[in-house]
């Protein structure tokens, strides 16, 4: 039993009191309470098990950064448009949405009250719990069959202070497609703070999409999100993850591809400093035949900053002719940082392509930070050139060209902070 | 120091690499508007002197100076040197994927001439210096010698030594890997670079680029120091008959002992 529970700052009735203020149906309230009741029944996780041996997070002080008063908000904009709390036009159908889940309920109730936490479950582990029961400013994603969305979506997160709870669901129906880019911030140098995140994806057949991360949380956040998508028959889902901020992040990327022949494209990049961890788990879930996965992880890591990242193939026994790739490079900038790629590999089908991965984590090609400094290229000039090339080829193949001035900007200015 | 014409001047260099002497007790002076060709056989030491000019970490210089006009450069950082007009051509370029040609070679001219280069005047230095070296302007937009040829690879050499005009330029087997058309193009390029403030260091294991570049003195470099000097016709002279009347001379009483002793064995 847990002892913090009557300790918190949120009890059932702060919870109902929340989904009354949102005007929920009556269904989405038990959902709630339901996670809340699960969230107070569960135990932090064992910092033994193996899944949290490599992730410190006893210094998170749960109670007090519950405690503290919530200040966030979201926008949602299509293209270049204004952000609001519900984005449409651009020649989209009606049946179209996107914006914020309490907007979508009149007309999407169905729909989401099937997939809502369908594919992230409140009953995971304690945190997804409490994402469950105090999520707010969740955002919804409908494409309906057919329809192509040209210009990316665009939801950012905003946490001026206190804990924060996104939520995204993206539906995309038959043969459609679709770009969404998630952003979270908020601003460092504050008291430590909690952002937990669910991100879940639902690809119907041959629906394309284009997921992106771009997670700048403040760096005294400690953020722990999962992102799931099922992949139904020749849907292909590209999904990219840029960890820049935070103090700690804990984030899964998985993809079920449970339907003949999806495909996915995972893709991660990341830079520490200070002493920044991230926890990356990715899970290449091959169920149905002729599936196909690859994977490109990279992190440069500065100071004493360290990074974990678990990738598992897991190919299923009806997964016939699929064909897997995991590659992960980590580049260790300081003699304090530390990179932990680790691949697992399950494969239970006998029949299948391919499967092949790779995994490495050293220093600065010496020879190439030689040649650039050999013709008066400053020292750390050279090495930022050098991080930069690290990322270009990970850069090139996210989801990113609405964003890729300002995402450049970003990193290059992270990497400049870091010398 | 107007007086003082040397564009380098070596007194006395000692080089280990991982603790092993490569180059013992070498002098050299080249003087501004000269060209110097230093050769010798496989393992007498040209790399490591190249590699040691330009400040390579992996050299130790354990004894000597180095001078770039007139100043001691023998503890500086290889962007130091390279920013007081030292020069090296590398015999085996690095390739840096992810760098552009192009964002390299501003990187690289806005160092050392300390100063925002405007775009349209550096466009304009890249083009005079593709055009010199017969050079296809897609070339800019590729990344750092990746996938280059060799031959790509030397013209790159050369075409980074066009834009940023240092004041020493040490050629580290510039002409290996290139076909005959190549090497006269990179030779013109080279000799159309040298100015009469300029000095140029041609290593090299053939006397082949000096058939289009002639030196004002050649050095023969054997086991890490300077045997012997002389004019252009000590090129002719060892490109006729090699290197071993000169090295046998040097090993003369060393390897006799060597043969004896195999002898006895």
């Amino acid at each position: 039993m847990t002892t913090s529970a009557n300790a918190l700052s949120i009890t059932e009735q702060t919870v109902r009191e929340l989904s009354r203020r949102l005007n929920e149906p009556e269904w989405l309230l038990s959902r709630r309470v339901d996670a809340y009741r699960a969230f107070a029944s569960m135990a932090m996780p064992n910092p033994l098990a193996e899944e949290w041996r490599r992730t410190d997070i006893s210094a998170l002080d749960l109670e007090a950064t519950l405690a503290a008063p919530r200040d966030a908000a979201a926008t949602w904009s299509i293209g270049d448009e204004a952000p609001g709390v519900y984005a449409r036009g651009h020649g989209l159908p009606d049946a179209f949405f996107f914006g914020e889940v309490s907007q979508a309920l009149p007309k999407h109730e169905a729909l989401l009250r099937e997939h809502l936490h369908s594919l992230v479950l409140s009953t995971e582990w304690r945190l997804s719990a409490l994402q469950a029961t105090l999520w707010q400013q969740g955002a919804l994603v409908y494409v309906p069959r057919g329809v192509e969305v040209e210009v990316p979506l665009h939801y950012l997160v905003s946490g001026a202070a206190g804990p924060v709870f996104p939520h995204l669901l993206i539906v995309a129906e038959e043969n459609s497609s679709v770009t969404v880019i998630q952003e979270t911030e908020s601003p460092s140098g504050q008291a430590q703070s909690l952002a937990v995140g669910a991100v879940e994806i639902v690809a119907r057949p041959d629906a394309r999409v284009r997921f992106l991360e771009v997670q700048r949380w403040g760096d005294n956040v400690y953020n722990f999100s999962t992102i799931r998508a099922r992949l139904d028959r020749g849907s292909r889902l590209t999904a990219g993850l840029v960890g820049l901020g935070s103090r700690l992040t804990k984030t899964k990327l998985e993809a079920i591809m449970d339907g003949d022949g999806a495909s996915a494209e995972l893709l991660g990049l990341s830079f520490g400093d200070g002493h920044q961890h991230f926890d990356y788990g990715t899970l290449q879930d091959h169920i149905a035949p002729r599936t196909a996965s690859d994977l490109l992880f990279k992190a440069a890591l500065e100071d004493h900053s360290s990074e974990v990242w678990t990738g598992t193939v897991h190919i299923q026994k009806g997964a016939s002719l699929s064909e897997a790739n995991q590659t992960s490079r980590n580049l260790l900038l300081s003699d304090h940082a530390k990179a932990a790629p680790i691949p697992v590999l399950e494969i239970e089908a006998y029949d299948i392509l391919r499967c092949s991965h790779g995994a490495s984590a050293g220093p600065l090609d010496e020879e190439q930070r030689f040649y650039l400094e050999s013709r008066g290229i400053p020292k750390a000039e050279a090495e930022r050139l050098l991080v930069e090339a690290f990322f270009q080829p990970v850069l090139d193949r996210m989801p990113a060209e609405a964003i890729r001035p300002r995402l450049e900007a970003a990193l290059a200015a992270k990497i400049e902070a870091g010398y | 120091m107007s007086t003082n014409r040397a564009v380098l001047r070596i007194e006395d260099l000692h080089v280990s690499v991982e603790g092993k002497e490569i180059v013992n007790g070498l002098s050299l002076t080249v003087p501004a508007g000269e060209v110097h060709a230093i050769m010798g056989p496989n393992g007498s030491g040209k790399s490591t002197l190249a590699n040691t000019l330009a400040g390579h970490p992996k050299y130790q210089v354990t004894a000597g100076k180095v001078y770039l006009k007139g100043e001691d450069i023998t503890d500086l950082a290889p962007d130091e040197r390279a920013k007081r007009g030292m020069f090296l051509a590398m015999q085996y370029p690095t390739a840096i994927p992810g760098v552009t040609m192009v964002n390299f070679l501003r990187a690289a001219l806005k160092a050392v001439q300390d100063r925002d280069v405007p775009v349209r005047e550096f466009r304009q230095r890249l083009q005079e210096a593709l055009t010199l070296l017969k050079m296809d302007e897609s070339f800019a937009r590729r990344y750092v010698n990746d996938g280059f040829s060799g031959g790509e690879k030397k013209r790159a050499e050369v075409l980074q030594m066009s834009i940023l005009k240092p004041a020493m330029a040490v050629m580290d087997e510039t002409d290996s890997g290139l076909d005959i058309d190549a090497l006269r193009t990179v030779a013109e390029g080279i000799n159309a670079l040298h100015t009469p403030e300029m000095g140029i260091l041609l290593i090299t294991h053939y006397q082949r680029l000096l058939n289009y570049i002639t030196p004002d003195r050649v050095h023969v470099l054997y086991k890490g120091r300077i045997v012997r000097s002389g004019g252009s016709e000590l090129a002719q002279a060892l490109e006729e008959k090699g290197y071993d009347w000169i090295t046998s001379e040097i090993d003369g009483d060393s390897e006799a002992v060597a043969i004896s002793k195999g002898s006895d064995a």
